[in-house]
């Protein structure tokens, strides 16, 4: 029998790899061209990134997006972090199987559905476009995935460590958290990262949930790359691409450590 | 459940018996407890006494309901019906937190986030700090843990946890400890020291312990009495020597040890002693029982393996005699049980101490035997 990879997997792989990275590598390669001319290499420089840190609009737009992100991806894992629990402890309410599946429906549901009907929610009942409206749509779509993340951890939880403490002394509130959050707490970490990384990238519910004031920076790159792209458009979406490969990475080490550790005992 | 005079069982601490002191308090008592799951009952009308100091076993197979009628006692169950009191006063309207009880977990439960010291102090919260390290220190010198303080869970061998589970659950000093399986998870060797250790350890402690296990021998040895439990009833509760040597019923003197059960009718009952009639024994059987069975009843005879005689040489002419021919021999080492077929077909278990470590005319397969048990070894069972 053959063993090892053949040619054709070779290829296969070289090829999906390229297919999926080339396109980004060059953006990244590009940032640091020190010509005007997007794809004419004319030497290296950093110019870019300086001249990113030189641009107001950009700078506002940066800020908008890190704090949507962390202020959506907070809320988002503390209500996933409140159904999950419902998911997995109170066994068999009425409407169980609805609420999962309605907790679950965004994680498919089109993100330009998800944007129209929560613009039509804000215009009906009369919110202003803003930060706020953002953070809240963001919230909304992140939160699924929170809770997928931390129901998972959840599961394999031994709930005789919450009785545990319940004997020993405490109410089921402070045994929650005492004993079941420092436990999960690499789960709820990695919802997180997670919320925070898709709110970083979303352009689609931002576009239909903002307004004046509150451009997110996809958006901002967007509308200069319809004006014609320029080097510091690359320079910027370097550095988005390396914060959000941080943040999967770092939720993804996260988890694998606590499934090491949780393996263990 | 009372000892018959002429009954003189077993070595155990016959001292200690508060459940035959009439004017003595239980310190737990169950009344008509109901516990169903969904169109299951787990448990089905318990009534039960325990009292203080006592090392007291819940024993039964899995799914009788021990586990759901420890878990009522600690809280983390709420009964359907009936009654738990602890020194007279109803537990049920406490929550788990504040009911003077705590429980060792099969599983142990140790919080993996925190270290030895820590989870022993974790139910020490209300005493102040200089008192809560000193108790700590004392737990630990307790189950010889000194060195392992600083340890995580996942950093202690099988035996070292069940320790900590230990010391954990005695700290904040219950009225009543409560241990579910709590040498379920260690290997043969260490479950024996352990449970000697339990025993010492609860004596000095003074404390009253409950212990659910599905493991007869578990239960003997550590156990003042035992309650013999099946599908959510108790079957039987008394010391371990007497459910051992005057089970109740067919069911626990075949759950609780081995036991050849022999079909028989009275024949002649009078002055302590009944003469039976059964199709495995020729001869027919004489037995010493108290209790008047009118003739003509079927009756079930209990006999424990250890409590019958193989010979080669046939015995003078009598009751409770049976020729029959080795299936089966098992050498156990320290025993040899012997499977011998009689007439009517039935395999008899008998054992036999070794006490010699060479026999002349050793027992072989296909040999004739004879098998004898005296008046005294037989249990009449009615039911």
């Amino acid at each position: 029998m053959k063993r090892g990879p053949s040619t054709f997997n070779i290829a296969a792989i070289a090829l999906g790899m390229a297919f999926l990275y080339l396109p980004i590598l060059l953006l990244v390669v590009f940032s640091f061209n020190a010509s005007k001319l997007v794809t004419v290499w004319g030497g290296f420089s950093t110019r870019w990134y300086g001249a990113l840190f030189q641009d107001q609009q950009m700078l506002d737009a940066i800020g908008v997006t890190l704090r949507v992100g962390t202020v959506s991806a907070t809320i988002a894992t503390v209500l996933g972090t409140l159904a999950a629990l419902a998911l997995t402890r109170v066994g068999g309410f009425r409407g169980r199987l609805l609420f999962s599946g309605m907790i679950y429906a965004p994680l498919v549901m089109p993100e330009v559905i998800l944007g129209l009907s929560l613009l039509l929610l804000f215009v009906a009942v009369g919110a202003p476009r803003g930060i706020w409206t953002v953070t809240a749509s963001h919230a909304t779509m992140t939160l699924c995935y929170a809770a997928v993340v931390i129901q998972a951890r959840l599961a394999s939880f031994d709930r005789s460590l919450e009785e545990a403490a319940r004997d020993l002394g405490r109410t089921p509130f402070q045994a929650f958290f005492e004993v079941t959050l420092p436990n999960i707490a690499p789960a709820v970490a990695a919802a997180w990262m997670l919320a925070f990384t898709l709110s970083l990238d979303d352009l689609v519910i931002a576009s239909f949930t903002s307004g004046p004031g509150s451009t997110t920076l996809p958006m901002r790159i967007y509308s200069q790359v319809r004006l014609g792209v320029n080097p510091e458009i690359n320079a910027v979406s370097t550095l988005l691409i390396g914060l959000v490969a941080t943040g999967v990475i770092a939720a993804y080490l996260i988890q694998q450590r606590q499934r090491a550790t949780t393996d263990r005992v | 459940m009372t000892t018959s005079s002429r009954l003189n069982i077993g070595a155990v601490r016959y001292s200690f018996a508060p459940w035959e002191d009439p004017a003595a308090r239980p310190l737990i008592r169950f009344d008509g407890v109901v516990k169903r799951f969904g169109d299951d009952v787990a448990v089905n009308g318990i009534s039960l006494d325990i009292y203080e100091k006592e090392f007291f076993a819940l024993l039964g197979p899995s799914g009788c309901g021990k586990t759901t009628l420890m878990r009522m006692l600690a809280g983390f169950e709420t009964p359907d019906a009936g009654t738990i009191t602890l020194e007279g006063e109803d537990i049920l309207d406490k929550p788990a937190h504040r009911r003077p009880v705590n429980m060792m977990f099969q599983s142990y439960a140790l919080f993996p986030h925190l270290n030895v010291e820590q989870n022993i102090a974790f139910g020490l919260k209300h005493l102040p700090g200089e008192e809560r390290k000193d108790r700590v220190l004392d737990m630990l010198a307790l189950v010889r843990l000194e060195g392992l303080a600083r340890r995580k869970p996942d950093q202690l061998s099988g035996g070292q946890r069940q320790r900590v589970a230990l010391a954990r659950a005695i700290a904040p000093r219950p009225r009543l400890l409560l241990l579910d399986e709590p040498l379920a998870a260690l290997d043969k060797k260490l479950r024996d020291e352990t449970q000697f250790e339990l025993v010492a350890l609860q004596e000095r402690l003074g404390m009253t312990f409950m212990v659910v296990t599905h493991d007869q021998e578990e239960a003997m040895v550590m156990s003042t009495r035992v309650a013999v439990m099946d599908k959510g009833q108790i079957v039987q509760v008394g010391r371990p020597a007497e459910v051992y040597e005057t089970p109740n019923s067919r069911y626990v003197a075949d759950f609780i040890g081995e036991v050849n059960l022999f079909e028989a009718r009275v024949t002649q009952a009078g002055s302590g002693t009944l003469k039976l009639t059964g199709g495995n024994c020729p001869a027919g059987y004489e037995v010493r029982e108290d209790t008047p069975i009118p003739p003509g009843t079927a009756v079930w005879l209990a006999v424990r393996p250890e409590k019958i005689q193989v010979t080669q040489d046939r015995p003078p002419a009598g009751a409770n005699g049976m020729a029959g021919k080795v299936a089966d021999i098992g050498y156990l080492g320290d025993w040899t049980t012997y499977l011998v077929t009689v007439p009517g077909g039935m395999t008899v278990r008998a054992a036999r101490a070794n006490a010699a470590r060479i026999v002349e005319r050793p027992i072989d397969w296909d040999d004739e035997v004879w098998l004898t048990f005296s008046p005294d070894a037989a249990v009449v069972l009615t039911s």
